[in-house]
Order: structure tokens, then C-alpha cells, then sequence
């Protein structure tokens, strides 16, 4: 596995008026890289997820692409990252085929029909690529918004909560699907409350309480206990 | 630039087969400006309507009121599930999100124009066949002043729990001189007075056109930052 950091923040800082969500997080994101972040909510993942793929400038500190400085305008960064949030960025007025046709115009991709069938039909979609979008069930909006996250090979994956909604082939096949990708040296950063979905796919687990980065070193074959102690922090967050 | 150019075009053909499958925005328009011609033929069905003086008026009231229900919605519909996220993640100039939705709303106006005006004509009694080439320079002119500043403030309010009433709020005021202007070069039109007597105006439409088209343009990256 290649130790080149891909991704990196130092002491970023981010808030929304109100306390700061993210309080001088620091965290690296390598190559050929699974890290999952944990943490109850309200702790800052998806705002971290959010800052990391461009859609907002910290407040302090900075984020670093490769060892440059990230910039959001930059069509390079942009293109670098595949995002996933709660949301699907899907018009559902149109077809899977028709919202990847239109992705893949805009990310400059020249994917053939073929291309666009086979990726939804990794997804578990193939079936379903004459409905409007509008028809979806939460998890195939959900394998749709990885689709589109897929289509122009990023070599880095942020994805928030990719398990939501799945069913159980789905997570399976998803937890294969980005293995290989990560194998293959794509870096993924990802967020999830159920632990024992990121086993396939996580090397590293990082802990985010409260805005801070507190354990960033995790090893994924500690889960059972890293579960344990993760709800012991939870119900210690609660009280 | 090619690239700008396909993305703008990529973007146009999305919106229009969104708004071809639903309709709602042109619909929506089209039916307003509709009844507001009717009510203002029952207000003049017993008198003649000045052709010079009144009848631009109530034709530009039809197409700027309508023109605002157009204007929310097609940026309404890059709220929902964060499609305009999404445009903001891939890698494409902003300024072109900006430019597609400013053409589709042109359409879209367009479109509800040619609509609006027979009516009017029939149920006015004004008749405008006569001057139908410099009329519809004159409502294209003004469609893209208001279209450029529209498309700018809806980007604005469509990110407002306020939207519904925030729009027009920021739209009346800054449309006050393209729609005057607009109004007294359709009254030329309508009366048979040559275009060339209206250059005072001719010149603020086109300067009006050429700054917020420009202005968009460039600020549209601005305003989309939260």
C-alpha cells in the first residue's frame, strides 16, 4: 500500500455561527487508503466530508490536495474527488442513465451507453434505468449517488454514510466494490455508524468527538472493541 | 472554450427536458399572464384602449409578473436533493451554470410572450401585426435585462426560507428601467413611430442588457457562496 498522503488537514476549523463543529482537526488520507471516521452525531463528520470535497472553505487552517494547497475552483481538485453526502444530486424528472449522461458531460468523460449500463448494473440498478428517478427507493437513490460518485474514476472517495439505506446485498456489494477500488490505490474517506460494514473496506479508523480528531490511528481488526468502546463514548457524550 | 460552450449546452438540454416532462414553470406562467390579460379585457371592454399610453403598460405588468413565477422555479429545482451541490463539485466553470439557466429562462419567457401577446391583441383590441418584427425585438431586448437579473437574484433567494417573497423584493426595483424603457418603446411600436425616435431608450435597454449579463456573469460564483 502506498504511503503518499493524498488528502490532509491541519487544524481546520469550521463553524456555522454558532460553537465551531470541527476544532483543529488534523487528519491524513493516503493512497490506496480506507479511513473511517467515527463519531456520534453532531461530532462533525459530514462537515468535514463537506469541507474536504470543496463546498466550503474552513474558517481556519487549511486542506491540502497532494501536498498543494486545495482549491475548490481548480477543475483538477474538483475532478480528484467523488462525493457522496445525504443527498442524492439527482434530478428525479430523469433517468439513472440520464443523470450519469449528464454527469459524465460535465465531468468531460467520453462514457460510452455500455459504460453507464455496467456501472449501474454494479449497483444493483440495470433493472431500473427507465424510471424516473422520483420512483427510487431510498437505497437506490442511494446506489444511484454512488454511481455518479464512481463514474469518473476519482482517485479520492469521500463518502458519508455510503451504507445508509442498502440492503444487505447492497452493502455487500458496495463493501466489495470499494475494496477493489481501494486496492487499485484509490484513497477513501468515509463515515458510518455501523462498524461492521467498514471491515472490507477500512485500514485505518480515526474518531471525531466534538469537532476534534481524537484517535486517528485505529486499527479496523480492534473493531469488537473499538465498538465498545466507541458506545461507552457515546453514552459518555450523552451524560 | 469549445468545452464552456458544450457544458452551457449540456445544462440548457437538461433543463428544457426537465421543464418538457413537467411543465410546471411553463404552465405556471403562461396560465398567470393569461388571466391577467382576461381581467384587464373585462377592466377596458367598455372603452378603447390607448395603443400609446395604456396598452404597454398592462402588456409588460403581464410579462414581468409572470416572468417572476418562471425565474423562482427554474432555480428552485437545483435546490431540491442538492443538484446545484453537485454542479458545484464537477469540474466546470460557474459562470456557465449561470449562462444555462439565464438561456432557459429567455426561453421560457419567450415562450409565455408569444403566448401572451395574441391574447392581448384580441381581447384589448390592439393590433399588433402590423408591428410584430419590432415588437418582439423589443420584448426580446427587454427579456434578456430582466432574464440576466433574475437569474442572479434567484440564485440568491432560492437559498432563502424567504424565497417566495424575497425575489420580488430584490427583482421590482432593479427592473424599473428595462421595464420603462421597455414600456415606451413598445408604445412607439404600437403607434407606428419610428424606432429610430427612441434611441435614449434603445440605449439604456442594450447598456441595462450588457451589465447584467455581465455582472452575472462574473458574481454568479459569488453569490452561490455560503
Amino acid at each position: 500500500m502506498s504511503s503518499d498522503v493524498v488528502l490532509a488537514t491541519e487544524k481546520v476549523t469550521q463553524g456555522y455561527g454558532g460553537p465551531d463543529v470541527l476544532r483543529g482537526v488534523d487528519l491524513e488520507l493516503r493512497a490506496g487508503e480506507g479511513l473511517a471516521l467515527l463519531g456520534p452525531n453532531g461530532a462533525g463528520k459530514s462537515t468535514l466530508l463537506r469541507l474536504l470535497a470543496g463546498l466550503h472553505k474552513p474558517r481556519k487552517g487549511s486542506i491540502s490536495l497532494r501536498g498543494r494547497p486545495f482549491d475548490p475552483s481548480d477543475p483538477d481538485h474538483r475532478r480528484s474527488v467523488g462525493f457522496v453526502s445525504h443527498e442524492s444530486f439527482s434530478y428525479e424528472a430523469l433517468s439513472a442513465p440520464e443523470n450519469l449522461r449528464l454527469a459524465a458531460k460535465l465531468y468531460g468523460l467520453t462514457k460510452t451507453e455500455s459504460d453507464i449500463t455496467t456501472l449501474l448494473g454494479d449497483l444493483g440498478l440495470g433493472w431500473a434505468s427507465k424510471r424516473p428517478v422520483r420512483e427510487f427507493s431510498r437505497g437506490m437513490g442511494q446506489r444511484l449517488s454512488l454511481a455518479r460518485a464512481l463514474l469518473h474514476d476519482p482517485p479520492i472517495l469521500l463518502l458519508d454514510e455510503p451504507f445508509s439505506g442498502l440492503d444487505p446485498s447492497g452493502i455487500e456489494s458496495l463493501s466489495e466494490l470499494l475494496a477493489a477500488r481501494r486496492r487499485g490505490g484509490c484513497a477513501i474517506l468515509m463515515t458510518s455508524h455501523d462498524l461492521s460494514h467498514l471491515a472490507p473496506v477500512a485500514t485505518r479508523l480515526a474518531w471525531l468527538h466534538r469537532g476534534r480528531a481524537l484517535d486517528t490511528e485505529l486499527d479496523p481488526a480492534d473493531i469488537p472493541s473499538v465498538e465498545a468502546a466507541y458506545r461507552e463514548r457515546f453514552a459518555g457524550a450523552a451524560r | 472554450m469549445t468545452g464552456y460552450f458544450r457544458t452551457v449546452a449540456a445544462l440548457v438540454g437538461k433543463d428544457l427536458l426537465l421543464e418538457w416532462r413537467g411543465r410546471e414553470t411553463l404552465t405556471s406562467m403562461a396560465l398567470f399572464s393569461v388571466l391577467l390579460v382576461v381581467v384587464f379585457g373585462f377592466a377596458f371592454q367598455a372603452q378603447a384602449i390607448d395603443p400609446g399610453s395604456q396598452a404597454p403598460g398592462l402588456l409588460w405588468i403581464a410579462f414581468t409578473f409572470s416572468g417572476v413565477l418562471g425565474l423562482h422555479r427554474t432555480m428552485a429545482v437545483e435546490r431540491e436533493n442538492g443538484c446545484l451541490k453537485a454542479l458545484l463539485l464537477a469540474p466546470i466553470e460557474r459562470s456557465a451554470i449561470f449562462l444555462a439557466k439565464f438561456i432557459v429562462n429567455v426561453i421560457l419567457l419567450a415562450v409565455m410572450e408569444i403566448v401572451t401577446v395574441p391574447l392581448f391583441s384580441i381581447l384589448l383590441r390592439v393590433s399588433v401585426l402590423p408591428c410584430l418584427p419590432e415588437l418582439a425585438l423589443i420584448a426580446f431586448a427587454g427579456t434578456v435585462g430582466f432574464a440576466s437579473v433574475g437569474t442572479l437574484l434567484s440564485t440568491i433567494s432560492s437559498g432563502s426560507r424567504l424565497r417566495e417573497v424575497l425575489l420580488p423584493i430584490l427583482l421590482y426595483p432593479l427592473w424599473v428601467p428595462i421595464v420603462v424603457a421597455s414600456v415606451e418603446l413598445t408604445g412607439y411600436a404600437l403607434t407606428g413611430r419610428p424606432m429610430w425616435e427612441g434611441t435614449d431608450w434603445w440605449t439604456l435597454i442594450v447598456v441595462y442588457d450588457v451589465v447584467f449579463l455581465a455582472a452575472g456573469t462574473l458574481l454568479f460564483d459569488v453569490m452561490l457562496e455560503e
